[in-house]
């Protein structure tokens, strides 16, 4: 077991982290969608990271993806921009990639490497958040198209993108979805307004309706009423990197903290040397650590082809707990300049405060832990 | 190493980042290039993507080997071969033993028609070493350009501008380019580029491989030595001025008032 | 090498031309080294001469001067040729050029083929006992004194900063000793040739940006055509002198004499106040060895406040507005 990065690992570790600090935290569009920044990453070369060289990626492996996005995390602080990328990459582009028919990536892929159109999930209603299939979004057959009628809500990166990837019930019993790849460009597609949000404010979010929308069968991604698998696969893809920069992020965060208290001083001396203030940095560096080890196992498993279902939702869980935490403590450590805004941890806390509920809540990461060690072990 | 089309040779300097950015390099490289010769590879690299400007772009840098990193990113950006020339021997050069360590360097590369280097550098801005290197490969001439425009077959065309006139104007080969252009910002580079960098092969020339005289290099075939360096800016307070407007004016009318009636003549 | 022979400090003028000021402070400086020394100071010459020229030459206290005549204008190549030519005869302790590029290009060809130490832009030469030359210069944009020895070499040559050393007269006890030669015809095998010449738009005004004691600096936060008349009311109240950064001379806001940066001047006035200027290293090394700096700017992360005495983040137009 190596638990060693590689050098070419480590060489893409400067150049994100460079990208990053140069081209991503520009202050003015730390809470606002810049596409001069989407088109500045997309020639950077980022979203094809792990597509084949094929289609113009740098077909690379997904442990130093993790790798990747981890340091991400570490460098950017627009945690809404980094939001927007992993919505477009890896529950979009990717499921198309890994996915999809030859004709359905040769008609997306290209374009959505170059970050010329830009990609969205759609699963979750107005009345089906947790109880995603309860939805009722309905897919009817008409000879070779489909016409979908519905809508979805809290679609990350709405209203600016081009692609989306919506799944519908194509059977009613038993209930059976379907994934589509809709364009906006769709007759009868629309979005809602801006949905406004506490924090992520960089990812524009809004509702997808649906109305009477023609979509050909060729769009179908996976099978006809084999929607759960692809969305399963969404959902694992989704739990592990969406929350990789996270890691990065509570690196960033305690390293801040660590500046802090060596300097602050109170009661004439540095408050780091107070264990109420040092145990909290403490706790941030054993939730770093374990956390690491996870993601690089989840990524390890995807290289060897394997599934990461569980552990998916076991490092969903714990990512967001600590993460939400570690803010949380960060503002308490700064005090009262913790709760100006031009610290920032007040955005911070802000931002992590949606990891507990985005891609599925902890509630119910924890029914799927529990039924799956029953499973294994009842 | 290609043999065929002509050789175009840049010397990159390699800068320590501190003096450029200071507030960068924390954990990012350890050097920069030079900004002028940034520049002049920025110029090259255009000229061969617009024409099928047929010439071998050669990158030199003289260094130890945390340079490398500079090679790279110049192949990344679209130099045909980097190639680093490191020895022990070498450090502590001056501008006369680094130039005749350049000129063997360039001899050994062969074909070489047009060698580029920034005018100055932007650490000793002694501005010594082209016409060094013109002298020691007793190259005809040494031109001054702003920008190069062309490189024919046999020429160099290219725009000088001093302060009072813009100047089209073309040289023969061999030449040196004294290249009077910079840039400061750092190019962004593709991860596709900076991969199909990586595959390169960065070529090493050091005191083996190359027919060299080590009683002329590095300290030994230096001339001057630097005995002091002395910062001349002092330490500043760094005093904030919280407050309204009224209090912040009232500091710098203060100021100016304190600085009426000195007019001082100041050098530098 | 003839130990009787008396030393010589050997002054190279820029080739055809006239005798100025600059050259007269590097005879001047080399005439202070030599009377120490008992050195001689020779002068290489080969612009216009006239009685008042001679006459100028030997009241800074030149022992030789060696002129060169010529009916056209001397190349780079011949010149150093004949320098080169003039050096082995005289075998000088030490060559001084001055710094203009002509100046240095030579000096850098002289260096290389008789592989003696050059250092450029001297702002001071001394000689010690049992050390040799050393020669002092600034590097880093003027933001560090470097002091430089020469070594492993007879003879030791640097190019002089203009408006460095002063001009003063010197009593005489012999007369001048004069040389004359005809430089041959050079060679007309052109290998630059000139495609085309526009001429670029000529200077306003001479502004001399180092001779004021108080500067306002311009940048991009202060770059709107309100706040740059203010700024100039301002200067004009205060005597001070109105300077740029990069971004704003590119805008073609202020001319490009008043630049002041690493591509531009460097500037040491008493006060410096920045007006919306961010502080990239490149603006910043131009302005270190100002005595005192106010920097104004809206944004609170500008790097300038790095830089600053005082710091005041504050809208550079609302500064404005209240000050006049």
């Amino acid at each position: 077991m190596d638990f060693s990065y590689s050098q070419e690992q480590k060489e893409y570790r400067k150049e994100i982290i460079n990208f990053a600090k140069e081209h991503l935290n520009d202050e003015n569009y730390l809470e606002q969608y810049d596409p001069k920044m989407w088109k500045e990453t997309a020639d950077f070369g980022l979203f094809g990271l792990t597509i084949g060289e094929e289609y113009k990626g740098l077909g690379e492996n997904y442990q130093t993806a993790a790798y990747v996005y981890e340091s991400l995390g570490y460098a950017c602080k627009n945690n809404g921009f980094i939001f927007v990328i992993n919505n477009h990459v890896w529950v979009s582009q990717n499921m198309i990639y890994l996915y999809g028919s030859k004709e359905l990536k040769d008609k997306y892929i290209y374009n959505m490497v170059e970050g010329k159109k830009i990609g969205a999930i759609a699963i979750t209603e107005a009345n089906a958040g947790s109880d995603a299939l309860s939805m009722t979004t309905m897919a009817r057959k008409e000879g070779d198209n489909y016409i979908l009628n519905g809508s979805k809500m809290f679609i990350s990166n709405g209203p600016i993108a081009d692609i989306f990837l919506v799944f519908a019930i194509t059977k009613e019993s038993p209930k059976k979805i379907t994934a589509f790849v809709v364009e906006k460009t769709f007759e009868g597609v629309k979005t809602g307004p801006n949905i406004e949000k506490m924090g992520l404010h960089a990812c524009p979010t809004s509702e997808l309706i649906l109305h009477n929308v023609h979509v050909p069968k060729e769009n179908i991604l996976g099978k006809v009423d084999g929607g759960s698998t692809i969305l399963m696969q969404a959902l694992e893809w989704e739990r592990c990197y969406e929350f990789a920069p996270h890691v990065g992020v509570m690196q960033r965060i305690m390293e801040g903290c660590i500046k802090h208290v060596k300097t602050r001083q109170q009661f004439g001396k540095p408050i780091g040397d107070y264990q109420a203030i040092s145990h909290k940095i403490a706790d941030m560096k054993i939730a770093i650590e374990m956390s690491k080890i996870m993601l690089y196992k989840i990524a390890w498993l995807k290289d060897m082809n394997k599934t990461a279902y569980t552990e998916a939702s076991i490092f969903k869980t714990y990512v967001s707990e600590k993460y939400i935490k570690t803010c949380q403590d960060a503002v308490q450590i700064f005090g009262a300049y913790g709760y100006t805004k031009e610290y920032e941890l007040e955005r911070e806390l802000r931002d992590a405060l949606a990891c507990s509920i985005y891609s599925g809540t902890n509630e119910m990461q924890k029914n799927t832990i529990y039924e799956m060690v029953k499973m294994m072990f009842g | 190493m290609e043999n065929e089309r002509k050789r175009v040779v840049l010397c990159i300097k390699p800068v320590k980042t501190e003096i450029l950015f200071q507030h960068r390099g924390e954990d990012g490289e350890p050097f920069q290039m030079n900004p002028y010769e940034l520049k002049a590879l920025e110029n090259l690299v255009e000229l061969k993507k617009k024409e099928e400007e047929n010439f071998c772009l050669t990158c030199i840098c003289m260094g130890d080997r945390k340079a490398e990193s500079i090679l790279r990113r110049s192949l990344a950006m679209g130099a045909d071969e980097g190639v680093l020339v490191s020895d022990s021997i070498f450090a502590g050069s001056d501008t006369v033993a680094t130039t005749y360590i350049l000129q063997k360097a360039v001899e050994k590369l062969g074909n070489v028609k047009m060698v580029v280097c920034g005018v100055k550098t932007i650490d000793g801005e002694t501005g010594q070493v082209p016409l060094g290197i013109c002298e020691r490969l007793r190259f005809p001439s040494a031109i001054n350009a702003n920008e190069i425009l062309k490189i024919k077959d046999k020429s160099v065309i290219y725009k000088y501008q001093d302060g009072k006139e813009k100047k089209t104007m073309e040289s023969k080969f061999p030449v040196v380019v004294k290249y009077r252009d910079f840039k400061m910002d750092l190019p962004m580079l593709p991860l596709v580029a900076i991969k199909k960098a990586k595959k390169k092969e960065i070529l090493l020339l050091d005191s083996k491989n190359m027919d060299i005289d080590p009683k002329k290099c590095g300290i030994k075939g230096s001339k001057t030595k630097v005995t002091e360096i002395r910062t001349k800016y002092k330490k500043k307070e760094k005093i904030k001025i919280q407050g309204n407007i009224q209090e912040m004016i009232g500091v710098i009318v203060n100021q100016l008032s304190e600085g009426e009636g000195k007019r001082e003549e100041s050098f530098g | 090498m003839d130990d009787c022979r008396i030393k010589e400090i050997f002054v190279v003028c820029d080739r055809s031309t006239e005798m100025n000021n600059h050259m007269m402070e590097i005879i001047c400086k080399a005439k202070t080294i030599a009377l120490e020394r008992e050195y001689l100071v020779s002068v290489f010459y080969t612009g216009k001469i006239s009685p008042d020229t001679l006459k100028g030459f030997s009241q800074c206290g030149v022992d030789i001067l060696i002129c060169g005549t010529s009916s056209s204008y001397i190349g780079m190549w011949q010149y150093s040729d004949l320098v080169t030519r003039w050096i082995k005869k005289r075998k000088p302790e030490l060559v001084l050029f001055q710094s203009s590029e002509c100046g240095k290009d030579i000096a850098a060809i002289i260096s290389t083929r008789f592989e003696s130490g050059l250092t450029a832009d001297c702002i001071d030469i001394s000689y010690e006992e049992g050390e040799g030359f050393r020669f002092v210069r600034a590097a880093i944009c003027d933001s560090v004194i470097a002091q430089i020895h020469g070594m492993n070499c007879n003879m030791n040559i640097g190019t002089v900063k203009e408006g460095v050393f002063e001009i003063c007269k010197v009593d005489r006890k012999s007369e001048m000793q004069l040389i004359t030669f005809q430089v041959e015809e050079g060679s007309l095998d052109e290998k630059e040739i000139c495609l085309d010449v526009s001429k670029v738009e000529q200077m306003k005004s001479e502004i001399n940006i180092n001779g004021y004691s108080t500067v306002f600096c311009i940048g991009r936060g202060a770059s709107s055509l309100e706040c740059v008349e203010r700024i100039f009311a301002l200067a004009r109240k205060y005597d001070a002198c109105v300077v740029g950064t990069r971004p704003v001379i590119e805008e073609g806001i202020l001319e490009k004499e008043r630049q002041v940066g690493q591509s531009g001047r460097s500037i040491a006035p008493q006060l410096y106040i920045g007006f919306g200027v961010f502080g990239a290293s490149q603006h910043v090394v131009g302005i270190r060895n100002a005595k005192k700096i106010i920097a104004i700017n809206k944004d609170p992360k500008a790097p300038i406040f790095d830089y600053a005495d005082y710091s005041m983040v504050a809208d550079a137009k609302d500064i404005l507005d209240a000050l006049l």
